[in-house]
């Protein structure tokens, strides 16, 4: 009966962020919130009843022409994450600035932004990044400039932002509900799951310094590889990507090992998790011991490891020269939200991999994938739209850009990409706990 | 030591235990496999049940001993007493801690030293660094090890590992100890030393569970004994009787 009931309450809950994922995702963008209109100099004929438009999405006109300076605004009752813009249609001149203004509050006062136009198709993209209630758009500023627009669209290609937005506002309520469910019904093994491991902390913290001490024996430079092994690889790929493909990226030292050695914290913290449970097994065979101790510890050891690669990082910076600036004391946080990311990543990976072994086998060439879709070696923006929209909805796409933001560029990461971190850290983990919690006891007839 | 049967003494409190392993006919550990099996309805699994309907309470301070023929369930009800399986139908309630030495030094790491090993192994039990660090010259004297406390143990004998795993699984007075056939390992000078320390463990209120398959060795430690055959519990009742019958049955 309360099995049934279960079901029920999970059944409700995927309903319950199927509404709030598209309460997110369309009504916020629906053609109701806005109101378009275009102001214009004297002579000139628009018409708003030409502007057909799904809201905020997009804002398509028949034909307008100007010869004198000439803007559009748009405005929403409620403020929208907006990254970036397109600007469709014919001009006489190349757009290469756009002033921008637009106001973050419903009401709120203008802010004015001098974007960096992108021209890819003929088409014309802006990037803006910020949350915008009402947006003006200044698109020629001097007399003598005909233009053809056909379209104005908010976040082109729907995809980057939208289904980045409608996922996570699915998954994140989705896998609280889906804990809280799961605890409710099954309360005492998650009480202790928690308290045993509180129990043996002494005995993570022996399993963490036995990995490094025995990762190390007999190398000659011992704990030094952390340090040295990001550098090397920087040197090979910096002297690989200076003078074979060119990007446009300063300090491309820095920019690939940020990159770099956050994905290593990855890729090492998952692979060793997957296999924990398995190489473990004559411990779980012989002895109580709660088993997420394991994947636990591979991922605390991942980040001893990246702690030491992080000072390869910071001797880097200080040669490259990069300014100092307050933010790079916020580069804990990206580091934090990784680290409960891969935990809970690896608890999934760790019960997959104790059932079927062909889950490492998959892993190895995912993780290869995984480099490339992650803007590690290159920068987001080379890439085409539909590309970049792939790369944002990769978790570690938002982790590396936060660390970068903060340590490299000096950048307050804005109010969604935090949002963005902490989603897709909690969705991994609390997903991760319910997994592992419902087939741990399951593991011990597979190993 | 005889101890007081009340209720409020019961130290583990086995009731009505059955436990059943679904073992698949054919090992399938790939996911294609599985696949295919599933979508053509071929996952059989053929059930094996290892306890079925056992119930023993164990009182504070006493030496129990568990006897029976191999693949009678011996283990499988230490594992469940240890918390290491969960059982698929009654419960299994153990109050205290619990020292299980089903295989001496599991979860020894063959690269480290005897000196580090100590400290993981006193953590896999569960005991905290402080504790471990008082303990530590007494578990070097007793292993006699004094003189490769910093050799790795790859480099050790077996029975050399034996008396470490012993001596750390001994440190502390757990108050449930479990000790599976590990008393056949080591020299007779060693077996005698490990039987003085069960003995004095028992004397200081340790409860013991003892799987042995020298009866001799059962009837000199224990004071009540469990008879399993084929997973289902033949006779419980002090070690003189059971022990009588089970010789004969021997032969």
């Amino acid at each position: 009966m309360t099995l049934r009931k279960k079901k029920w309450l999970l059944f409700a809950a995927v309903l319950l962020c199927l509404l709030i994922s598209s309460y997110f995702s369309v009504v916020r963008f629906s053609a109701s919130n806005i109101e378009n209109y275009v102001k214009k100099a004297d002579n000139m004929v628009f018409s708003a009843a030409e502007i057909s438009t799904s809201g905020w999405s997009s804002a398509e006109f028949g034909y307008i022409s100007s010869d004198e300076p000439c803007t559009v605004s748009v405005s929403s009752s409620r403020p929208v994450a907006v990254n970036n813009l397109l600007i469709e249609g014919s001009f006489n001149k190349t757009l290469t600035a756009v002033e921008i203004q637009y106001t973050s509050e419903v009401g709120g006062e203008m802010q004015t932004k001098q974007a960096p136009v992108t021209i890819k198709n003929n088409d014309y993209y802006l990037e803006i990044d910020a949350t915008v209630a009402s947006l003006t758009i200044e698109i020629c500023d001097e007399a003598g400039c005909e233009l053809e627009l056909d379209r104005i669209e908010l976040n082109p290609r729907g995809l980057n932002l939208n289904v980045q937005t409608a996922l996570l506002s699915f998954f994140f309520p989705f896998s609280v509900i889906l804990f809280l469910v799961e605890f409710l019904y099954e309360r005492e093994g998650y009480i202790k799951m928690a308290t045993t491991l509180k129990h043996y902390r002494c005995l993570l913290y022996d399993l963490v310094s036995r990995d490094i001490k025995t990762k190390y024996r007999r190398s000659v430079l011992g704990i030094l590889w952390s340090v040295l092994n990001p550098l090397l690889m920087m040197l090979v790929l910096t002297a690989v990507f200076a003078n074979i493909f060119r990007y446009d990226i300063n300090d491309f030292p820095v920019y690939y090992l940020t990159g770099y050695i956050l994905f290593n914290f990855v890729s090492e913290a998952t692979s060793f998790s997957m296999t924990s449970i398995i190489n473990a097994s004559g411990l779980i065979k012989k002895v109580y011991i709660p088993k997420v101790i394991f994947p636990l510890e591979k991922c605390l050891f991942s980040l001893v490891n990246l702690l030491f690669s992080l000072i390869a990082a910071v001797i880097v910076f200080l040669i490259v020269g990069v300014t100092p600036s307050w933010t790079m004391l916020l580069f804990p946080i990206p580091i934090l939200c990784l680290f409960i990311f891969n935990f809970g990543f690896s608890l999934i990976l760790a019960t997959m991999n104790t059932f079927f072994r062909d889950v490492g086998y998959l892993y190895g060439v995912f993780i290869t994938l995984w480099v490339y879709l992650t803007p590690i070696i290159y920068p987001i923006n080379v890439l085409p739209a539909w590309m970049q929209s792939i790369v944002r909805l990769n978790p570690l796409t938002h982790y590396v850009e936060y660390f970068r933001a903060v340590t490299l560029y000096g950048t307050l990461p804005s109010l969604s990409e935090n949002l963005a971190c902490l989603a897709y850290s909690f969705i991994f983990l609390l997903v991760g706990i319910v997994v592992f919690q419902k087939k741990q006891n399951k593991f011990i007839f597979y190993i | 030591m005889e101890a007081t049967k009340t209720n409020d003494n019961v130290i583990v409190d086995v009731e009505n235990v059955t436990m059943r392993f679904n073992m698949p006919k054919e090992k399938v550990d790939n996911l294609k496999e599985y696949l295919i099996k599933v979508m053509k309805h071929q996952v059989r699994y053929e059930e094996f049940v290892a306890l079925s309907n056992v119930s023993l309470q164990v009182y504070r301070g006493e030496v129990v001993g568990i006897v029976g023929l191999n693949g009678s369930g011996k283990s499988t009800l230490l594992k469940l007493i240890s918390g290491i399986i969960d059982p698929s139908e009654g419960s299994v309630r153990t109050y205290g801690t619990i020292s299980p030495m089903i295989e001496l030094g599991a979860g020894f790491d063959f690269e480290l030293t005897a000196k580090e090993n100590i400290f993981l192994n006193g953590s896999v039990l569960g005991f905290d660094r402080e504790f471990v660090k008082a303990k530590y010259d007494e578990i070097l004297d007793f292993a006699e090890l004094r003189d490769f406390e910093n050799v790795a143990i790859k480099n050790f004998s077996s029975g050399m590992i034996a008396r470490l795993g012993f001596a750390v699984a001994t440190l502390v007075k757990p108050d449930i100890l479990i000790v599976d056939e590990i008393l056949a390992v080591g020299d007779f000078l060693f077996q005698q030393k490990c039987e003085r320390r069960i003995n004095e463990l028992m004397s200081g209120g340790t409860t013991v569970l003892i799987v042995s398959h020298a009866i001799e060795q059962i009837e000199r430690l224990c004071n009540r004994v469990i008879w399993l055959e084929h997973g289902v519990t033949k006779m419980i009742g002090t070690t003189k009787e059971v022990c009588d019958q089970y010789k004969l049955s021997e032969r």
